[in-house]
């Protein structure tokens, strides 16, 4: 491990501890700290290591280093899927995080599937296709929420994510899909890495660019819908993280690349969701308002700084 | 005198019928309400969606929460009525068409009281607008303090985390009505109350503002309360009983005080 790894790992863990003993209730209460502030933070730490991982994946994939998991379509197909089960449909516990996580996929798959072109995955059309169904479905949104205007300030604050609920049945399975990609994305390193060439480059080193190029926008998909599913949308975290890495590894290596990046979006988003559950006295403010209020200005900085995005 | 009051007010009142009577546009539902109290509705030509359809009037404020402005000119009205749902934009475009415009406000139990008297002066109905608000603070003080300090949660809903209402809101002003000691309170308004908070304080009773609750909840800290596991939790009969100030929130009033 390195010293930047050993230094992150050092100030996450720090966090992580202080975390734990901050929050609107200030004695020490044993089921407090276990049952709600323990499984948050990890949830948190969990969420912010895939999305940032998500991210870092989805620059890959287009080639681009302002893409984030989110241009696919899947925040607002996950949010189209929350608030038609939440509204017109009543079935099963759990059915919010099941129909948006479906709907994250559904959108994805169609995506992918009008992009194909004889078996083969055009970087630009996926590009252009998520983001018209995303409006798409953002559009279709707007329209449910135009004909509820009394659901309208509920859903606005699902679309800016919570850890509200956070509990240890959500950790186990986030902590099993979190190894499983972590394992995934590490033995696929090289894979990535050749993706970053050009189609004609990764195809003469032997990369099967058709099949990898599918493989890696489904897997996108599905750890972004997991998170999206569980939380709500948390934004920036993706766009942010893997340029916070690339700065601190300098380099573009993807083997290098992930340890930077878990850590990085775990120590940013538990760092976030401590400011939207501490700052307010009791009251809760959607964490991706943090997110966005860090993230803005972050973004900003990146065009105005030369290099930064190329 | 008292006979000759009451011709006097008849007078004014079918005066005005007679000469085509007030065109009331009403845009809000809890205005609606206290109109058919003074039983006005036959006089309203334009209400919200939410009014009820034996209401026979244009809907001129629709879900968009925009009011239709072609329809407040094609109506001819000679009174609107708001309470707080309109923007400073359409107050606006109705000041210039110089129709009477009356902008109510409530916060507070005691508001929805004086409604009754600014619509009875309005309308020229101050006996009946009298005799109204003698049988609402009647029934009002009869589900005063029912209940003794006994700690509730009120949740709205569960989208994002536990929206609850804080002390400066009607939702509020009720529970403390009958008695009950809201853990929102320590909110201004409608805010998202930490879990923690809920914890800390125990509530005795948690109050749902919609159906089934339990589809919201099972699986989710709420079910450590023991309020849940003693089976304390009630689902409102009807949310628009909590949501509108109007004459109906006695029932909203009797649903709490026979919560035990």
């Amino acid at each position: 491990m390195n010293k930047k790894n050993v230094i992150l790992s050092l100030i996450f863990l720090i966090l992580f501890v202080i975390s734990i003993f901050m929050g609107p209730v200030i004695e020490i209460n044993k089921f407090i700290i276990l049952e709600i502030r323990l499984p948050r933070i990890i949830l948190a730490s969990l969420i912010g290591a895939l999305l940032s991982l998500a991210g870092l994946l989805t620059q890959t994939l287009f080639r681009n280093p302002i893409a984030e998991p989110y241009l696919l379509g899947i925040s607002a197909g996950a949010a189209l899927g929350a608030f038609i089960s939440k509204y017109f449909l009543n079935l099963f516990p759990y059915q919010g995080q099941f129909f948006a996580f479906l709907f994250s996929q559904l959108i994805v798959l169609i995506a992918i599937f009008i992009s194909m072109r004889d078996g083969f995955l055009p970087r630009e059309t996926l590009l252009l296709a998520g983001i018209a169904l995303s409006l798409l479905a953002s559009g279709i949104l707007s329209l449910l929420i135009f004909l509820s205007p009394s659901e309208r300030i509920k859903i606005f604050f699902w679309l800016f994510g919570s850890f509200s609920y956070a509990q240890w049945k959500d950790v186990i399975p986030v902590t099993v899909i979190f190894m499983l990609s972590v394992w995934y994305i590490f033995f696929n390193s090289r894979k990535y890495d050749l993706m970053l060439l050009s189609d004609e480059e990764a195809i003469t080193l032997g990369l099967n660019i058709k099949k990898e190029r599918i493989f890696l926008a489904f897997f996108i998909s599905i750890i972004t819908g997991v998170s999206v599913s569980i939380t709500g949308i948390i934004g920036f975290i993706g766009l942010m993280v893997p340029h916070i890495s690339r700065r601190l590894t300098s380099s573009g290596i993807h083997k290098n690349m992930i340890m930077p990046c878990i850590l990085t979006g775990a120590i940013l988003l538990v760092l976030c969701d401590d400011f939207s559950r501490t700052l307010f006295n009791g009251a809760e403010i959607p964490v991706g308002v943090f997110t966005s209020l860090i993230g803005v200005p972050f973004f900003i900085s990146l065009l105005f700084k030369p290099g930064s995005i190329s | 005198m008292y006979l000759l009051r009451q011709i006097f007010n008849l007078f004014l009142f079918y005066g005005v019928l007679f000469c085509g009577g007030p065109r009331i546009i009403s845009l809000a539902p809890s205005i609606t309400d206290f109109l058919i109290r003074f039983k006005l509705e036959k006089y309203i030509v334009g209400k919200t969606y939410l009014d009820p359809d034996y209401i026979n009037a244009e809907i001129v404020l629709g879900s968009s929460m925009r009011i239709s402005h072609e329809k407040i000119i094609n109506l001819k009205p000679t009174h609107i009525i708001t309470a707080g749902l309109v923007p400073e934009e359409d107050f606006e475009f109705i000041r210039n068409k110089k129709i009477k415009i009356i902008s109510l406000k409530y916060e507070t139990l005691l508001d929805i009281a004086e409604t009754f008297l600014i619509l009875g002066k309005e309308f020229n109905l101050q006996e009946k607008s009298l005799f109204l608000l003698k049988s609402f603070l009647d029934s009002l003080y009869l589900f005063k303090n029912k209940k003794n300090g006994k700690k509730v949660l009120y949740i709205l809903d569960m989208t994002g985390g536990i929206w609850t209402c804080g002390k400066n809101t009607f939702i509020s002003d009720l529970l403390r009505w009958v008695g009950f000691k809201n853990i929102g309170d320590v909110f201004k308004d409608y805010k998202i109350i930490s879990p923690e908070l809920i914890l800390k304080e125990k509530p005795d009773i948690v109050i749902f503002a919609f159906k089934s609750p339990e589809n919201y909840f099972k699986g989710t800290f709420l079910e450590k309360l023991s309020a849940i596991k003693k089976n304390k939790f009630y689902s409102v009969p009807n949310s628009d009983y909590f949501s509108r100030p109007s004459p109906k929130i006695l029932k909203a009033l009797k649903f709490l005080s026979e919560i035990n």
